[in-house]
């Protein structure tokens, strides 16, 4: 029951993140923030 | 005016997520094209670029050394991008056994280490990989018989997620890369996909043209260019990779974040794939692509326009709205208890990165 109710919270959570993401996406970009090797580095995509 | 933003950012939404899936599924029902896969065992350059992975180059190692494939036939090698975590001298310890090294004491990202790399490849197929994933056995294996279909000029395997007891991965997060993975396979099935895994892919060797300094997304850039090329990119979910990950969320909010400049970066540097007429899967690439980097702003969109539509269903659709950004704030909360990482993980976006 408590997981249920916890996914029920994480599901909008991520999806919110994950397009937010977009717009932080696009900021790190006009920055030229490319360092690829930075822990938070894409590893799949 | 307030109405047709309303339903064009719906729309929209509606679009991406909900009306590209059903049309790949049409698509894929009436325009499959299977790949005629044969094993064979041609050689194999297996690239792998690292800055400090200190704590997973044996494992890596290991791993390579594991592979189902015939050692004659596969060339490791891996470019080292300055690390200063004494990464260096572990690999050198395995150049003894056979592994390739090409050090650079300049930093100077991940694209010049893969060229770099490429450069000393010999094998007819280069399989591309990241130090933190685990190939399965037969990953390579399975990568290299799909190039026995002349139509295929890259090949992206499967990376699956695990959660910390090795089983995959049932959160939030790893329910969206499952949902994407489908994307990828329907894709695939009708065409190419836009874009690998970058953790395991494997493309034709004169098919690799060095990569831009400051490439994000090699996985996607050098697949589009192939397809661009007139050659199929496609998803084999036999090749497989591992990756144990935790706090999963943030990681993909970071990992995604990457992710999503890395597309803006694509755009910037090959505005031919935005012509239809010279994209073969150009609307695989906006619907897929594209449509993740508008969908937010669709989505303020939506609720702002939907606060001057205060009557009827749209009262309705708006209390909903509301309902959903609450649980998504009550899921903040959740997950900034659950996790190690402070919480305002949104605000920590490229400030060492000047």
């Amino acid at each position: 029951m408590k997981k249920t109710f916890r996914t029920l919270l994480l599901v909008p959570y991520t999806f919110v993140l994950m397009n937010w993401a977009a717009v932080a996406g696009l900021y790190y970009f006009t920055r030229g923030s490319r360092d690829i090797w930075n822990p938070a580095g894409a590893r799949h995509t | 005016m307030a109405e047709a933003i309303f339903w064009t950012a719906l729309a929209g939404i509606a679009y991406v997520y909900v009306g590209y899936p059903l049309l790949l599924l049409a698509w894929r029902r009436w325009g499959r094209r299977p790949v005629r896969k044969r094993y064979q065992e041609p050689s194999v350059s297996l690239v792998i670029a690292m800055r400090n992975e200190r704590k997973n180059v044996q494992a890596k190692m290991q791993n390579c050394f594991e592979l189902d494939y015939p050692s004659g036939q596969l060339q490791v090698i891996v470019s080292l991008d300055a690390p200063t975590d004494g990464t260096e001298a572990l690999v050198r310890d395995y150049a003894g056994k056979g592994v390739e090294v090409v050090y650079s004491p300049v930093h100077d990202g991940k694209a010049e280490a893969l060229n770099r790399g490429v450069a000393m490849a010999t094998g007819e197929i280069l399989v591309f990989a990241d130090a933190r994933q685990q190939f399965a056995k037969r990953a390579v294996r399975e990568l290299v018989a799909n190039f026995a279909d002349a139509s295929v000029g890259a090949v992206s395997g499967e990376l699956v997620l695990l959660d910390e007891q090795a089983q995959e991965d049932s959160s939030a997060a790893g329910a969206y890369w499952r949902y994407e993975k489908g994307l990828r396979a329907m894709e695939s099935d009708i065409h190419s996909v836009p874009g690998a895994t970058g953790a395991i892919y494997a493309i034709r060797r004169e098919l690799f043209a060095p990569l831009f300094p400051g490439t994000i997304l090699d996985d996607v850039v050098i697949p589009m260019r192939i397809v661009l090329a007139g050659k199929r990119v496609i998803f084999d979910p036999a090749a497989r990779a591992y990756e144990v990950v935790s706090q999963s969320t943030q990681s993909e909010y970071q990992r995604k974040t990457r992710t999503l400049a890395g597309n803006y970066q694509l755009f910037a540097q090959m505005p031919e794939l935005l012509a239809p007429w010279r994209n073969p899967i150009f609307v695989q690439l906006a619907s897929h692509k594209l449509g993740r980097l508008l969908v937010p702003y669709c989505l303020a969109a939506l609720f702002i326009s939907n606060l001057f539509l205060l009557h009827g269903s749209y009262l309705v659709v708006l209390v909903g709205q509301v309902l959903w950004y609450a649980l998504a704030g009550a899921g903040w909360l959740v997950a900034s208890r659950d996790s190690e990482v402070p919480a305002p993980q949104l605000l920590q976006l490229g400030q060492g990165e000047r």
